[in-house]
C-alpha cells in the first residue's frame, strides 16, 4: 500500500473545513430561533478571540494574559471615540483596532525580547492595570456599569444580519491567518515558537518575528472587541474579565493548540455548553477550569488534533 | 508641612510592613521558579486557600490562630505536593514547553478561585484576628502595633525558610537542581522530589501569607490576584529566582507603593506595580540581583 497520507489528510480536512463552513453558512435557515443565532454570532467573536490568542500560544509558544484587555481596549476606544467625536461607527472600530495594536506594540517591545515568562508576567500586569484605570476614571467610562455603545447594524430586531457580520469576519480572519502561518513569515514564526536560539542561528530576527506576531494577534483581538461592543450594545470592565480569558484560553486548549480550526472548534463547542450549563450556575467555571487541566494533562493534542489523527487518517480505527 | 512628613512616615511604615507579607509569596514563588522554570500562576489561590483554611479552622473548630497557622501551613505543604505531583511533574517529564505550564496553573487558578465560590461562597469573610487592634506611638507617629507583630510572625517564618534553604540537605539539593538540573541528577539528587518540596514549600509561603493577612484585608475567592500580581512584579524586580532579590524587591515596592498613596493618588495604589515593572523591563531586565541566563 503505497498512499501519500498527508495528501490523504488535506484532501479530507479541506472537505471536512468545506463541509463544515456550508452548515454554518445555512444555520440561520436551520435554527430558525433568534435565541440560538444569537448564541452563536457571540461564539463566533470567541472563536476570533481564541484563534489569535491560540497564534500566540500555539504557533509562537508565549502565553498572553493581555488578549481580553486588549478586546476591551478596541471596545472602549470605539465606543469613547463615537460617543464624543461623533465619528462613524466604522471609524470608530478602525481607532479601536489601532489603539490595542499600538497597546501590543508596547508590551511586546517592553517584554518580548526577554525571556518567555517575563512577556506573560507582563500581558498580566498590563491587563490588571487596565482594569482598574477603567474602574477608577469613572467621569470617562462609568467604571464597573459600563458605556451604552451604539449598535453596529442600527435598531434592527432580528440578529441574523449580525450573525453574518460575524461569520464572514471569522471567515476572514481564519483564511487571512491561514495564509499568514503558510508563509515565509508563519514558518519564521513557527521557528521562532519552537527554539529561539535555532531560529536566531539561521538568521531570523526573532524579536521582531515575536513582536510582530503579538501586533498581529492583538490588533485582531482589538478589532473583535469593538465589533463586540457595537453587537451587544454595552462596553463594560467585563469584556476583560477573569472569566472572559479562562473561556478564551478554554477554548484554545480543548479545540487543539498550534491549529487552526482547533480554537474555532472548541469556541463553539463550549459556548454551547457554557449556555447549556447555565443551569448549573456557580460550577459552569468550576468545570470550565477542569476541562483545561485536563486536557492539558491526558489529551494534550485537543479535539482537532485527534480528530485529525483518528477519524481523518483512520489510525487506530 | 509637619503632618504630610508624619504621614508620609506613617504610610513609609505601612510600606514596609507590607513589604514582609509580599516577601513571604515572592520568596515562594521565587524557590518554584529557580528550581523548576515554572511560574506559579495559581499562587494568589494559594494563598486566599491559606486564608480559607485558617478561617474554617478557627471559626468551625474553635482553634485559636496560633495554633492554627501550623496546621494551615502543614495543610498548604501537602496541597503543595499534590499539585507537583499531579499535575506539574508530567510536563517537567515530557521536557514540554513553558505554555504549558502556564496554562496548567492558570487552569489550577480557575479551578481554586471557583471552588472557593461554589463551596466557601462569594461573600466576603473576616477571620479573627491573631492580636486585638492596639496602637503604638512614637512621637507624633501612630503606628498599628497588630499589624507590626504579625507581620513579625512573618519575618520569622521567612526566616526560618532561609535557613531551610541555606543550612539543610534539602536546601542545598534545591539549591543545586536551581543552578544546573542535569548536574543535579548526576550528583544523584532526587530532582523530581526536589521540586514537590520547592511546590510544597511555596503553597505553604503563599498560605502563610495568605493566614496571617485575611484577619486585616478581607477574604473572598479572588482576594489573592492582587498580592500575586504583586509578588509577580517583586520576582522581576529583585531579579527571576534570586531569594535575596525577592525579600530586597518586597520592600522596594511596599515603600513605593506607600510613597505614591501619599504623593500621587491613592486610588491608584495597586497600580503602582506596574509602573515599577515597566521600569525595570526598560532599564535591568534581569531585576536587580538577577544574573543573565544562557539557556542553549
Amino acid at each position: 500500500m503505497d498512499i501519500d497520507v498527508r495528501a490523504l489528510l488535506s484532501r479530507r480536512i479541506n472537505i471536512a473545513i468545506i463541509a463544515g463552513a456550508v452548515l454554518l453558512l445555512l444555520l440561520p435557515l436551520i435554527l430558525r430561533h433568534e435565541y440560538w443565532i444569537y448564541v452563536f454570532t457571540i461564539g463566533y467573536y470567541y472563536a476570533i478571540l481564541a484563534l489569535t490568542w491560540n497564534i500566540m500560544a500555539g504557533y509562537l509558544r508565549r502565553v498572553s494574559f493581555a488578549h481580553m484587555a486588549l478586546a476591551a481596549i478596541g471596545a472602549y476606544t470605539s465606543t469613547l471615540t463615537i460617543i464624543n467625536f461623533k465619528i462613524p461607527l466604522v471609524l470608530g472600530m478602525f481607532l479601536g483596532m489601532v489603539v490595542g495594536a499600538l497597546s501590543s506594540l508596547f508590551i511586546g517591545y517592553l517584554s518580548l525580547r526577554l525571556r518567555g515568562v517575563y512577556f506573560t508576567l507582563s500581558t498580566l500586569a498590563f491587563a490588571e492595570i487596565f482594569r482598574i484605570v477603567v474602574t477608577v476614571e469613572y467621569q470617562y467610562t462609568r467604571g464597573s456599569l459600563g458605556l451604552e455603545a451604539p449598535k453596529l447594524l442600527g435598531n434592527i430586531l432580528t440578529y441574523v444580519p449580525y450573525y453574518y457580520v460575524a461569520l464572514a469576519f471569522l471567515g476572514a480572519v481564519t483564511i487571512l491567518t491561514h495564509l499568514m502561518l503558510n508563509s515565509g513569515l508563519g514558518l519564521r514564526v513557527k521557528a521562532v515558537g519552537d527554539s529561539e536560539e535555532a531560529a536566531e542561528a539561521l538568521g531570523i530576527n526573532s524579536a521582531r518575528i515575536k513582536v510582530f506576531t503579538f501586533l498581529y494577534s492583538s490588533a485582531i483581538a482589538s478589532l473583535a472587541g469593538a465589533f463586540y461592543g457595537h453587537l451587544i450594545g454595552l462596553v463594560s470592565p467585563e469584556i476583560c474579565g477573569f472569566e472572559q480569558l479562562a473561556l478564551v484560553i478554554a477554548m484554545s486548549v480543548v479545540g487543539g493548540l498550534g491549529t487552526i480550526p482547533g480554537p474555532i472548534i472548541g469556541a463553539l463547542l463550549i459556548e454551547l455548553l457554557a449556555e447549556y450549563l447555565r443551569g448549573f450556575g456557580i460550577y459552569r467555571y468550576l468545570i470550565l477550569a477542569a476541562l483545561i487541566i485536563v486536557t492539558i494533562r491526558f489529551f494534550r493534542q485537543g479535539i482537532f488534533g485527534w480528530v485529525k489523527k483518528r477519524v481523518l487518517l483512520g489510525v487506530g480505527m | 508641612m509637619v503632618i504630610e512628613l508624619t504621614a508620609l512616615a506613617e504610610n513609609l511604615i505601612v510600606g514596609l510592613l507590607m513589604g514582609s507579607f509580599y516577601a513571604l509569596m515572592a520568596v515562594g514563588l521565587s524557590l518554584m521558579f529557580s528550581v523548576m522554570r515554572i511560574v506559579n500562576f495559581a499562587h494568589g489561590e494559594f494563598y486566599a486557600l491559606g486564608g480559607y483554611i485558617l478561617y474554617y479552622l478557627t471559626t468551625l473548630f474553635g482553634l485559636n490562630n496560633f495554633l492554627a497557622l501550623p496546621l494551615v501551613m502543614a495543610g498548604m505543604f501537602a496541597i503543595g505536593l499534590t499539585v507537583e505531583r499531579l499535575l506539574l511533574r508530567p510536563l517537567l517529564v515530557e521536557a514540554l514547553g513553558g505554555e504549558y505550564a502556564i496554562i496548567t496553573t492558570f487552569g489550577i487558578s480557575l479551578f481554586i478561585v471557583n471552588f472557593a465560590i461554589a463551596f466557601f461562597g462569594p461573600e466576603y469573610k473576616t477571620p479573627p484576628s491573631f492580636v486585638p487592634i492596639f496602637r503604638i506611638s512614637l512621637g507624633t507617629l501612630y503606628v498599628s502595633g497588630d499589624r507590626v507583630l504579625v507581620s513579625l510572625i512573618a519575618a520569622g517564618i521567612l526566616l526560618a525558610t532561609c535557613l531551610i534553604i541555606y543550612k539543610t540537605r534539602i536546601g542545598l539539593a534545591m539549591r543545586a537542581t536551581a543552578q544546573n538540573r542535569d548536574g543535579a541528577m548526576l550528583c544523584g539528587i532526587e530532582v523530581f522530589k526536589t521540586n514537590m518540596t520547592a511546590t510544597g514549600l511555596a503553597a505553604m509561603l503563599a498560605g502563610a501569607a495568605g493566614a496571617l493577612l485575611s484577619p486585616i484585608m478581607l477574604l473572598f475567592p479572588e482576594a489573592g490576584s492582587i498580592p500575586a500580581t504583586k509578588s509577580y512584579v517583586v520576582i522581576a524586580l529583585g531579579g527571576m529566582g534570586s531569594l535575596p532579590g525577592a525579600i530586597i524587591g518586597s520592600i522596594v515596592l511596599g515603600v513605593v507603593e506607600s510613597l505614591g498613596t501619599v504623593l500621587l493618588s491613592a486610588a491608584y495604589r495597586d497600580a503602582y506595580s506596574f509602573l515599577v515593572l515597566i521600569t525595570v523591563l526598560l532599564l535591568r531586565p534581569q531585576g536587580i540581583f538577577g544574573v543573565k541566563v544562557r539557556e542553549v
